[in-house]
């Protein structure tokens, strides 16, 4: 997995296993619930990789997607992120849960495209990605009820992208996406002590950024 | 002088102040061990600026939660197609 590091401005942890930064000691895996297509890819088994596709490919979507903004850059990052994995399925050693390598690859990926494009392009993708898609789902809501959470929204959404990406990655896996403290850190590779402090952090941000929407007299 | 503001002055409250706004995450997730969680909630009894931060971090987590959208259709498809096609 060596091969797979790369740099990323801000996110130091974000270094692949192996790629000489500091080791931090990932918690032994004791179940993986894809070992078994894992080891079957691992021999060579495409159609098992396949369904490792099916099974991860929303997942990392939709964390990719915070990181540039949904279109075709974030489809092209989950594909290569995919194919790299295929590549290097044999080099997978199993101190991790197989989505959590997979977060990795598609993270680093992430912060090499936006790298590439620019800093503008990402402002700019930030900007279109923060004024799209805020539909309320709970439609028997009363018009004004619905404005005012669509603005919240709209804001939450902003206020995570305006995050610097290494508060903004924590706060996306954890409480975005769902992954527990533990899985989170690991994508991350930092130590849970350092993954909490940066979400904590991240929180804070966020709530201070939304403060006038969500209720009077917060510190 | 007000009893919350003489409490305020005394450098057991501001140490134990810090210590829960710094650790209102854990705390909300559930993450403290059993001793650290009485801690912080012996402060937040005394200490109405601490729990309104835990109520604004509670908002803040739900309201993160409600962001998740689902991806477009047939990412996956997409994906298999393009690996089919690399060399």
């Amino acid at each position: 997995m060596t091969g797979l590091a790369l740099p990323v401005p801000g996110f130091e942890s974000l270094a692949m296993p192996g790629a000489g930064r500091a080791a931090v000691s990932l918690r032994p895996v004791k179940e993986d619930p894809d070992a078994g297509l894992v080891k079957r890819a691992q021999a060579g088994d495409e159609a098992a990789f396949e369904a490792l596709v099916r099974r991860h490919a929303d997942s990392l979507y939709s964390v990719v997607a915070r990181l540039l903004g949904r279109g075709e850059e974030t489809e092209e990052v989950v594909q290569e992120a995919f194919i790299r994995a295929w590549r290097s399925i044999d080099r997978f050693k199993g101190d991790a849960k197989f989505f959590t390598w997979l977060y990795r690859i598609g993270v680093n990926e992430s912060r090499r495209r936006a790298e590439q494009v620019g800093r503008h392009r990402e402002r700019t993708a930030r900007s279109i990605n923060a004024d799209s898609g805020f539909e309320i789902s709970d439609s028997s809501q009363a018009p004004g009820v619905k404005a005012e959470q669509a603005e919240l929204r709209r804001a939450l959404k902003q206020a995570v992208l305006d995050l610097p990406p290494d508060l903004r990655l924590p706060l996306v896996l954890r409480d975005i996406e769902g992954l527990s403290t533990a899985e989170a850190a690991a994508v991350m590779e930092l130590g849970e002590p350092a993954f909490k402090s940066r979400l904590h952090r991240a929180r804070l941000r966020v709530r201070k950024s939304i403060a006038g929407l969500t209720g009077k007299g917060e510190e | 002088m007000n009893p919350l503001k003489k409490m305020v002055t005394m450098p057991w409250f501001m140490r134990e102040h810090r210590w829960t706004r710094a650790h209102l995450s854990e705390h909300l997730d559930g993450e403290l061990p059993p001793e650290e969680t009485e801690r912080a909630r012996r402060h937040l009894h005394d200490c109405s600026s601490c729990r309104k931060l835990l109520a604004a971090l509670r908002r803040t987590v739900s309201g993160l939660g409600g962001l998740r959208e689902p991806p477009p259709p047939d990412v996956a498809e997409r994906v298999v197609s393009r690996m089919n096609k690399e060399p």
